[in-house]
């Protein structure tokens, strides 16, 4: 009898589920398992069925995470938090306290000069302007006590009375509040900020609009081998404004803001279909990714890149078109639409 | 309030509720593990959604050890849920290589590198079955799903989906089963 028309335990469909599922004992387990050392139809029925079992397990899970964690909103939403409910209390209670010490709400138009409107935490309240050189946090100007000069001024809610030398404390309090204002004051903008993002005719045609926020991009990676750029060369070997950032759970802070990064990487079988037949050796095909939560980069490659390797990767932005992906000892190059990567004016 | 209803429940009893498939008693367990897990993962690197992650995770394990019949007790529940809340954590921030120092020599690790193949293809593998579990009509799945993940008998399938008895459900599990591998077959 031949191996094809051979009877095999595989072909019992119970047995093979419950083999896999391990709804047997000891030793029959060791007697099927030996019988697939000599038949490799019968082991490739088992793994078939394993990853039957394991695909099929795993929409279990996922769908039964899902309920627990509707379950879970379902019950947030009609209990009690008293901790959260003390938490807001104190809130209110701070930000009132602020607002009365603060005097937002009185209803006087604030009398200020040379100061711009978004500046309404650090500016002058009432009265008249502040000299600007009271407001720069690291000068040596602004740790001088000063004297009003016989004016009555009022910064960040520090009253002072005609002719009252402003005390330290006083002074700390408007270099805080100032250096806050300029931290949230700093002009970041990007080529891809949200006001090109609303224009979509500027898109460049490559470029595909899949939600109001978020670009794709799909390109072919060229793998430039080392040492055409070696890692450790990266400082000499790119141009002059290209940044060499890190990459996992960091920020990128040239080009695209403090926007962050994410590498990926999934095996061609799970590219679309129209995307698959166009592989290329030496190219990993890679869809790029942009959208309020950052940039994306999913490399479609069966030459698996340890997660090691994908966490400690450096993204460089060479110029105003390429991206330089260093991953583990794999260096990619991507051309990307003009205007993609670099600033905006 | 919630811990004393636990302390009155009781492991035993837990189990129990889990072997009849009662899942509200995963929300009861959610909420008497939460702060402990919450301690851990915000103390290693964490945030408090990766905390809810992993204890609804190790919730799932315990669900799914305690149906399949292979949940050994050894310690208490709370024990058991830290643990795997634990594992599964330290596993994912190996995965992320935050404890895996940046300069390391790829080479040096080929046997992680295999190890990460493997857990890729499955991961694929497994994601197009799900993909092509959706698919094959709601009856199907729901039979696959009670056979595979629930771990229910023939007998206990056939009460559920309305079939005569369990022969009607085991041909019907064999036609479903089918089903599944042509659609998988048209995806791939």
């Amino acid at each position: 009898m031949s191996d094809e028309t051979r009877k095999h335990w595989t072909d019992d469909e119970d047995l093979l589920a419950r083999f896999v599922l391990g709804r047997l004992d000891a030793a029959e387990i060791s007697a099927l398992q030996q019988h697939l050392i000599d038949c490799p139809r019968c082991a490739e029925a088992v793994r078939a069925e394993q990853l039957l079992a394991a695909g099929i397990k795993r929409a279990g899970r996922e769908e039964m995470k899902e309920r627990l964690a509707t379950r879970l909103g379902q019950q947030r939403s009609y209990h009690f938090n008293w901790y959260q409910a003390v938490g807001i209390a104190a809130t209110i209670v701070l930000l009132v306290t602020i607002a009365v010490r603060n005097d937002w709400f009185s209803s006087m138009e604030p009398q200020y000069a040379g100061r711009e409107k978004s500046d309404s935490m650090a500016r002058p309240t009432r009265e008249t302007p502040v000299p600007h050189d009271a407001y720069l946090p690291a000068s040596k100007e602004a740790q001088k006590p000063r004297a009003s000069g016989g004016e009555s001024k009022t910064m960040a809610g520090a009253e002072a009375k005609p002719g009252k030398e402003l005390k330290k404390s006083e002074l700390d309090e408007i270099r805080v509040v100032v250096q806050e204002k300029e931290k949230r004051a700093e002009p970041v903008t990007m080529a891809l900020g949200k006001g090109e993002r609303s224009q979509p005719e500027k898109m460049q045609p490559a470029l595909m609009s899949v939600a109001t926020d978020v670009r794709e991009l799909w390109t072919d990676g060229t793998v430039i081998h080392p040492p055409v750029i070696r890692f450790a060369d990266q400082a000499a070997n790119v141009p002059a404004d290209a940044k060499a950032l890190s990459i996992v759970e960091k920020t990128l802070k040239a080009g695209f803001d403090t926007t962050s990064v994410s590498v990926t990487q999934r095996l061609v079988s799970a590219l679309p279909a129209a995307r698959r037949i166009s592989q290329k050796p030496d190219r990993v095909q890679t869809l790029l990714r942009q959208g309020p939560n950052g940039v994306s980069l999913t490399l479609y490659s069966d030459t698996i890149v340890s997660p090691q390797d994908l966490s400690g990767s450096l993204l460089e932005i060479a110029g105003e078109d390429s991206l330089v992906l260093h991953v583990g000892r794999k260096v990619i190059g991507y051309k990307t639409p003009r205007g993609w990567l670099s600033r905006s004016k | 309030m919630r811990a004393s209803l636990l302390k009155m429940t009781g492991d035993a009893e837990i189990l129990d509720r889990i072997r009849s498939g009662d899942e509200e008693v995963l929300v009861v367990l959610y909420h008497a593990n939460r702060k402990p897990v919450l301690n851990l993962v915000s103390k290693n690197s964490g945030t408090h959604a990766d905390a809810e992650d992993m204890l609804q995770e190790s919730l799932i394990v315990l669900w799914e050890r305690v149906r399949s019949g292979s949940f050994e007790q050894n310690a208490r529940l709370s024990t058991f849920l830290y643990a795997t809340a634990r594992n599964l954590w330290f596993g994912r921030l190996r995965r992320m290589a935050r404890e895996t120092p940046r300069d390391i020599d790829p080479e040096e690790h080929t046997d992680t590198a295999r190890s990460a193949l493997e857990e890729l293809i499955q991961s694929e593998e497994a994601e197009l079955v799900r993909d092509a579990l959706g698919r094959i009509g709601d009856q199907c799945r729901k039979l696959l799903l009670l056979y595979y993940w629930e771990e229910l008998s023939m007998e206990e399938i056939a009460g559920k989906l309305g079939f005569a008895n369990a022969e009607t459900a085991k041909a019907k599990k064999y036609q479903c089963k089918k089903a599944l591998e042509k659609a998988l077959s048209a995806t791939t």
